[in-house]
């Protein structure tokens, strides 16, 4: 779910969003305690207007009526102190004989001091400022302060009602960018969407597909021509070793072809024989080598179907005649039902039809030799020889293996069936039937 | 009965040719497509055999030629090419057998043999094999000469078998050809036909015998048949 862009889309806008907002908060918060520290300091400058200091060093003050008013009234927590360098309170409104805040004696800044303090006696938080007065070689200190309520909240509701209408705005504007955003992925997305339905029609036998490079957004266009340029050389590579297998079949099997027909062309006799023989067992070689090559770029197209039954049957049909002639013969048993697997049926064909050659071999005259195709995905065969000793059973799936008996054969033609079996993602195996054995296909 | 052969390997085509020639055919021999194209203009074939691989086109034009004039005089293909689909795509554009190189003369001729055999094509009247003779003209059949009498259904079953002579017939063949497509197909009835014409030929001293390859088919071969 987070790897999908329109997630992402949202986090960053929604992060992006958060951290405006932060700064929006801060300044909102900074401006309201400058407007604060302002209306603090105009308010110490109002007291010190008032304030006379004689040359015996008193302090009076004389405040106009609205001032006197301000200060006499509870409501606002409003307050001033004259203070001396001694922390002795000189003037102040409401009785009050401690500073409203302690600084430290010596301490004589020049800038006016901002404070925070809790009244005594409602407990609330006031907010304060002390200015340094010099006069006459003396330091006094005028301290002011007021409460939460003060008169400035005019003009900080004003600030935050704005903040909130900008907020309103921002958030309305991250939506509006996030909905386009997503409209533009999902837009720029559609030509790739197309391309990867063209991708998943890719296969061994379709190699000439290559994605659309039109529509596709510049960015993304050199993933696209990579990718097509891969399939080119892809399909370059799988061109040139059908077009070798293509010519070697050719160039190796005609002039066998030749050689076929001159030796039909001699008169019967022994030497006749032996030369027919050297040239079915050179032309299998051929067959098998070239078949060998041609399964080195088999893959399985994963939407190709075969059907077991209908193999069975065809090998069967394929080399009956020939198992007619040597007094044996092809049975085909088990299901008589199609039995439906993803599979390629010329190769799967050319795995069975090995293996049936292979147990006419071995089966004695007046047997037979059994398919047996079963529901569970398996195709077997049975012949009725002498078996495989347990420790070949795996050595006869290599290339070129012999046992040494007197039947010959390449030694390619079950290394054969193990590559087929092998790209189809299947399973061979062999069981001891004494007499004879049953090659096991079994495939996903 | 005259063949077309279309082959560019000289020496190749010579020695199949000769074969041809000594089996009672006449052939007419051609290296190219177009030249192929030509003699199919003018001279009317029993059948074709067609090398794929010639110098100026793919031999699969030829059959492409041949099948569009809605001529289906039987092609052979005669190949080096064994491909995994090689063979499906030759059949499927319409060729009736697929020999692949090399191979025994005496294989091709019966190969051919078996393409004139089929019904409509120059061998398809007289079917024979061993001492039996099938005329599908007058539905008679003779071994060593004497007419037999078979019932419609036996006949019908020998006809196939014996236009397959020596090759499978399997079940499916059987219902295809013997049974309409609004029949029940009793496949007991095929068991039932094929036992009463083995017990005829038999009694007929015939020479040919039909082989059972079980959850298969049927052979009729001139191979003597074993009890298995």
């Amino acid at each position: 779910m987070v790897n999908t862009l329109f997630t992402r889309l949202i986090i960053t806008s929604f992060g992006a969003g958060l951290i405006i907002f932060g700064i929006l908060y801060y300044n909102l918060n900074s401006t309201i305690n400058t407007l604060h520290d302002r209306g603090l300091i105009s308010q110490a400058n109002d007291v010190v207007k008032f304030m006379k200091i004689d040359k015996a060093g008193l302090v009076t003050l004389h405040f106009p009526e609205e001032l006197d008013k301000t200060y006499s009234n509870q409501k606002g927590n409003f307050a001033y102190a004259i203070i001396d360098i001694n922390d002795n309170v000189l003037l102040s409104s409401r009785e009050i004989n401690t500073p409203l805040y302690s600084l430290n004696p010596h301490n004589k800044p020049s800038r006016p001091d901002y404070f925070q303090a809790t009244d005594p006696e409602t407990g609330n938080k006031i907010y304060g400022v002390t200015l340094h007065i010099d006069h006459n070689n003396q330091h006094y200190r005028v301290q002011v302060t007021q409460g939460s309520d003060h008169p400035d909240v005019l003009a900080d509701s004003i600030l935050e009602e704005f903040t909130e209408v900008t907020s309103f705005i921002i958030a309305l504007l991250i939506f509006v960018v996030l909905v386009i955003n997503v409209l533009t992925v999902r837009h720029a997305m559609k030509p790739l969407q197309i391309a990867s339905q063209y991708a998943a029609d890719i296969h061994p036998s379709r190699l000439d597909i290559r994605l659309p490079e039109d529509q596709i957004p510049i960015e993304i266009l050199p993933l696209v021509q990579a990718v097509n340029a891969a399939l080119e050389r892809l399909e370059k590579g799988f061109q040139m070793q059908r077009e070798f297998t293509a010519d070697a079949a050719h160039h190796l099997r005609t002039p066998l072809s030749i050689l076929s027909a001159r030796i039909d062309k001699l008169s019967a006799n022994q030497e006749f024989n032996a030369l027919k023989s050297d040239i079915r067992a050179m032309s299998r070689v051929v067959g098998q080598l070239l078949k060998d090559a041609q399964l080195e770029i088999f893959i399985l197209d994963k939407t190709e179907q075969a059907d077991l039954t209908a193999i069975g049957i065809d090998v069967a049909s394929e080399l009956g005649p020939i198992a007619i002639k040597q007094d044996k013969s092809i049975s085909v048993l088990g299901v008589d039902c199609p039995v439906i697997i993803n599979g390629n049926t010329e190769s799967l064909h050319l795995a069975v039809l090995n293996l049936v050659e292979n147990a006419l071999k071995h089966t004695p005259c007046k047997t037979s030799v059994e398919i047996i195709v079963s529901a569970d995905q398996t195709i077997s065969v049975r012949d009725y020889g002498s078996g495989i000793v347990l420790e070949d059973h795996v050595n006869v799936f290599q290339r070129f293996w012999c046992d040494n008996t007197e039947i010959s054969g390449a030694g390619l033609g079950l290394s054969i069936v193990a590559k087929i079996i092998e790209a189809h993602h299947g399973h061979i195996k062999i069981i001891d039937k004494s007499p004879g054995c049953e090659f096991v296909i079994t495939l996903p | 009965m005259k063949l077309l052969l279309v082959e560019d390997n000289l020496e190749l085509a010579d020695l199949v040719k000769d074969a041809l020639n000594g089996a009672g055919f006449i052939v007419d021999h051609v290296s190219t497509c177009d030249e192929a194209k030509a003699s199919l203009m003018t001279s009317n074939y029993s059948g074709v055999i067609l090398d794929l691989r010639l110098p100026d086109e793919d031999g699969l034009n030829v059959l492409g030629f041949i099948r569009n004039r809605s001529d289906s005089t039987p092609v052979l293909i005669l190949t080096a090419r064994d491909g995994l689909a090689d063979r499906v795509k030759g059949l499927n554009s319409g060729a009736d057998d697929y020999v692949l190189k090399p191979f025994e003369i005496e294989e091709l001729i019966a190969r051919i043999k078996a393409l004139l055999r089929r019904p409509g094509h120059a061998m398809g009247t007289v079917l024979k094999l061993g001492n039996t003779t099938f005329d599908t003209i007058s539905r008679q059949v003779t071994i060593t000469g004497n007419p037999i009498a078979l019932s419609r259904r036996e006949l019908d079953v020998l006809e196939l078998l014996l236009r397959r002579a020596q090759n499978v017939v399997t079940k499916s063949m059987f219902e295809d050809e013997l049974y309409g497509s609004n029949d029940i197909t009793i496949s007991n009835s095929i068991e039932v036909a094929i036992h009463r014409l083995r017990k005829s030929l038999n009694d007929a001293k015939a020479d040919v015998y039909i082989h059972t390859l079980r959850g298969v088919g049927y052979i009729l071969s001139d191979t003597p048949s074993s009890d298995m």
